[in-house]
């Protein structure tokens, strides 16, 4: 039996202003036989979550779009059905489980979809019990979600797929916030279940091996099939050469730092210690940050590693005068720095670039800096807005908030580049963007000099280019190694 | 955020059936405004700070008693307003400052605010929110309103983390001028473009959590069940009978 | 090949989980910007926000959002903050705030889409209403309701009148800016 059957699917969303936008999916086609697991392999933005999405009947219901094509959930005709008809059929994990929570208790999450389905109470406390405990949430029942780390919301996400347990699984990178036990253990389910699953995913993970029938690529708007080995190769990380054709990051620092004219600056961190209490329901020993020495230098390219709560955001926040720390010093150019001085010299590109977006067009967010800085003509301005449009591959006209997150990172990046900031802290870049675009963003700001310090949870992004790598574990920031 | 008034504690509160504690805060609000002595209105308000101080303890009446002292205050300050005609207390040369009837007044006001308050805070420090909300549909609330108010709770710690993440990005991609950033007028600048990037954040949110809520079975025509439930609560009609009674006998006790 | 019919924004009669993430999302909102910037006076409890948010819900959406929205939000904010008391008048002044501000600068959708000004005279008539309903909401139902007596109500007026004041006009300016930088809003409506 079928279980999706995709024919002839073409997918464009709206347009908010005068252009048409490019469809997204192209006369897509698809087979999904009673049990069978599909892995879908797309670089971002290749229309994974907008797929994901369509098949649960859930746009264009809540976002507009036009949508061609016949499909088909259990031989239900997908176009006669309202997302609520698909609950038993078709459910959808998605890749940011913050957006999909209902509920203030993870126990609450887990029961709402099965008080829509009717079942009594009894029957549902045994499911969420069962759920909570296969997927190690039980002590966070009566937490809210909000409390949970990042890697145990997407298991309290699959905890709400299991107690559904429908015919078929959509998990799109649902592999993605887990650590390698996690990982295994859902690789395992998946393999082992008699359900129908379809896992989307930007890379290609090792606990991927075997555990698939068919292995698709999404790319230009249809799926195309290909096998294990071809996967691998596409989809995991490749020399740096092959992104970075005769960039200056492959030069040596020295050589980096000569043809850099202006001037040269430092941050250096010495002995911190910070303190922070912390919030959750357990009574844990305070989260303390230590870092004994950190320092990045102009033209420098310095990563930091670490897994999700390991103190990353906290010692990026206070290298950029955000937050205040208990002992040790930060030291500007030799100089002891005050939160003033780390506010104007270092810049924090936040994960989400929406949180600094909020003009109508794309010239008027790089030209809003430039302006208020008081010391640029209307002439100069418009020079530099459109070579920098044109270097980051950007629309002066688009609306920033319409446009793809992937795209939204870039215009984040290139606010900051008309900024000059000497220092900027990149969180988490190769996530939101394919790898030749996050190597090209480094690239141009090491050009015009800025000490870079890149944040990532993948230990082969920038590993060639890095001059220092620094980890963080427990709080504690130490190095790693230096090139 | 903190999004739960609920206190840990101890007494015979935090055991009653939500349902007969609203109808027992209903009640003492309006018994305090009906014509009864000075004396029962005191003894009311005293009473419901007793039973904070054994509910709750010392520190969170502390609380509540400051959190309206200062209206108190002023309440009191007002005193000379009240009952000009009445016995004067006292004078100042020849003019009446204040009489025994506007102090007394005003003392009224003051109880009886304490009273409201004190059992507005009582009933929603001894009552968890899940609770307090299966108490409002037995009041035949429609579960729409209830699960558009459990949305807001859940909505709320999410907005505000995002809304002091907005303030520091944009703290960060203003930098620090040599101006003066102190002056009133800047800082107002400031704001527009943190409220404008923190609302249409939140606006974002708003099809994705529709999504999620049907995908998740709600518009469904079968009739949802309840995974919490108000039964393990016994006799909460009793009580609230009991409740009622014991407002009626001191109402025909110390009307005036 | 079958073209599939387009499924209409749920905002119709096929279903209300879109109006419930609405008015949820708003009254957080509400809520948020009630309490994330306090200003305490001796007494209501503090200035802030709120009517700001609620006239930005008024100028970009309908009435009837605006009202539950204002209701609610300012409603659970005093609940949350320690003045569960106070929440049953701010519920009543700050619905009718949110109503009437949304009914006085309701604009069609076409109207909408044409430079989202609200004539001038509007704004100024929605000023003296907002300000009427909020400073004489708390005044009277302060006095009475809330027994705290018509004198030291009086000296709530002067930080309802300018909160209710400001609020309009900044909440004009953030909904033209928010409609522009995120035209999707529309379909929300």
């Amino acid at each position: 039996m079928e279980s999706l059957a995709i024919e002839n699917l073409s997918f464009t969303y709206k347009s908010w202003n005068e252009k048409k936008n490019q469809p997204l999916l192209e006369k897509l086609n698809l087979t999904v036989l009673s049990g069978e697991k599909v892995l879908i392999l797309s670089p971002p933005e290749g229309g994974k979550t907008t797929f994901s999405r369509i098949i649960n009947a859930l746009i264009p219901k809540f976002i507009d779009g036009n949508l061609s094509g016949n499909i088909h959930v259990n031989d239900k005709v997908l176009t006669d059905c309202q997302p609520y008809d698909l609950v038993r059929d078709i459910c959808y994990v998605s890749q940011n489980p913050l957006e999909m929570f209902v509920s203030t208790t993870c126990e609450n999450e887990v029961a709402f979809p099965l008080e829509s389905l009717g079942l009594d109470s009894h029957c549902i406390a045994a499911t969420v019990h069962r759920v909570l405990e296969k997927w190690g949430l039980l002590s966070f029942a009566k937490a809210s979600p909000f409390e949970l780390s990042g890697g145990e919301r997407k298991r309290l996400l699959l905890s709400v797929s299991s107690a559904i347990d429908p015919s078929i699984f959509v998990l799109d990178e649902a592999f993605d916030d887990l650590d390698a036990t996690w990982r295994n253990f859902l690789a395992q389910e998946i393999k082992t279940s008699d359900k129908t699953v379809i896992t989307l995913s930007a890379r290609y993970l090792r606990q991927f091996e075997g555990v698939f029938d068919k292995v698709l690529l999404l790319e230009k708007g249809t799926l195309h099939q290909v096998t294990e080995a071809e996967a691998r190769s596409l989809f995991t990380h490749k020399t740096i050469e092959s992104y970075l054709k005769d960039s200056l990051l492959l030069h040596p620092y020295a050589s980096r730092v000569s043809a850099y004219q202006g001037i040269r600056q430092e941050v250096r961190v010495e002995g911190l210690l910070a303190v922070r209490k912390r919030e959750s329901i357990k009574d844990e020993q305070p989260f303390v940050m230590d870092c004994a020495h950190f320092a990045v230098k102009s033209c420098e390219v310095v990563r930091l590693i670490g897994s999700n709560g390991s103190g990353k955001s906290t010692f990026s926040r206070i290298a950029c005068g955000l937050d205040s720390f208990d002992h040790g010093s930060i030291f500007l150019n030799g100089k002891k720095a005050t939160d003033q001085m780390l506010q104007s010299n270092v810049g924090y590109l936040f994960q989400n670039p929406d949180y600094q977006i909020f003009l109508p067009t794309v010239y008027e967010e790089l030209a809003w800096g430039l302006v208020n800085a008081g010391t640029y003509t209307n002439k100069e301005i418009r020079e530099k807005v459109e070579q920098c449009t044109a270097l980051f591959s950007l629309n002066l006209q688009e609306t920033p908030t319409t446009m793809s997150f992937a795209l939204r990172k870039k215009l984040q990046a290139a606010v900051y580049y008309l900024l000059e900031r000497p220092f900027l802290i990149l969180d988490e870049l190769d996530g939101a963007m394919s790898y030749e675009d996050a190597y090209f963003i480094i690239s141009e700001l090491s050009k015009k000099g800025c000490a870079l310090i890149i944040i990532t949870h993948d230990d082969q992004f920038a590993q060639e280019i890095a001059d220092a790598t620094y980890t963080v574990h427990h709080g504690v920031l130490e190095v790693l190694d230096e090139r | 955020m903190n999004v739960s008034i609920f206190k840990q504690g101890k007494g015979p509160l935090y055991l009653l059936d939500p349902r007969s504690k609203v109808m027992l805060t209903l009640y003492l609000c309006v018994y305090v405004f009906l014509p009864v002595t000075f004396a029962s209105v005191v003894g009311v308000a005293l009473f419901s700070i007793g039973i904070s101080l054994y509910s709750l303890g010392k520190k969170n009446t502390l609380t509540i008693w400051l959190s309206v002292l200062p209206m108190l205050i002023i309440m009191l300050i007002f005193s000379p307003l009240y009952e000009r005609g009445g016995t004067p207390l006292w004078m100042w040369g020849t003019t009446v400052v204040l009489t025994k009837e506007g102090l007394l007044q005003s003392l009224i006001l003051d109880f009886r605010f304490l009273s409201i308050t004190f059992a507005w805070s009582l009933l929603f420090a001894t009552t968890k929110m899940d609770e307090f909300m299966l108490a409002l549909q037995a009041f035949h609330l429609p579960y729409k309103a209830c699960l558009t108010i459990s949305l807001v709770f859940r909505s709320i710690p999410d907005i505000f983390d995002s809304f002091n993440d907005i303030i520091d990005s944009h703290k960060l991609r203003r930098g620090t001028s040599t101006k003066v950033q102190k002056k009133v007028r800047h800082r107002l600048k400031n704001l527009g473009p943190t409220l404008t990037s923190a609302l249409v954040v939140s606006l974002r949110s708003i099809p994705t959590l529709a999504m999620s809520l049907e995908a998740r079975g709600y518009g469904l025509k079968t009739k949802r069940s309840q995974f919490h439930s108000l039964d393990s609560y016994r006799h909460h009609y009793l009580y609230s009978l009991v409740f009622f009674m014991i407002f009626v006998t001191l109402f025909i006790l110390f009307q005036q | 090949m079958k073209i599939s019919k387009k499924i209409v924004n749920g905002m119709g009669t096929t279903t209300s989980a879109l109006h419930i993430a609405l008015i949820a999302v708003l009254t957080a909102v509400v809520v948020v910007f009630t309490l994330i910037i306090k200003i305490p006076t001796p007494t209501k409890g503090y200035l802030n926000l709120a009517d700001l948010a609620i006239c930005f819900i008024a100028f970009t959406f309908s009435p009837l959002t605006a009202f539950i929205t204002g209701a609610l939000g300012t409603g659970l904010a005093d609940i949350l903050s320690g003045f569960p008391q106070w929440a049953p008048i701010s519920f009543i002044v700050h619905g009718l705030e949110g109503l009437c501000v949304a009914c006085i600068v309701r604009r069609t959708k076409e109207q909408m889409k044409d430079g989202l000004k609200v004539p001038a005279i509007k704004i100024v008539f929605a000023m003296i209403v907002c300000m009427v309903i909020v400073t004489g909401g708390y005044y009277v139902l302060g006095a009475t309701v809330m027994s705290i007596g018509w004198a030291a109500a009086a000296a709530g007026i002067p930080g309802n009148v300018a909160q209710a004041g400001i609020g309009v006009v900044i909440g004009y300016a953030l909904s033209r800016s928010v409609i522009k930088a995120y035209p999707p809003v529309q379909g929300l409506l």
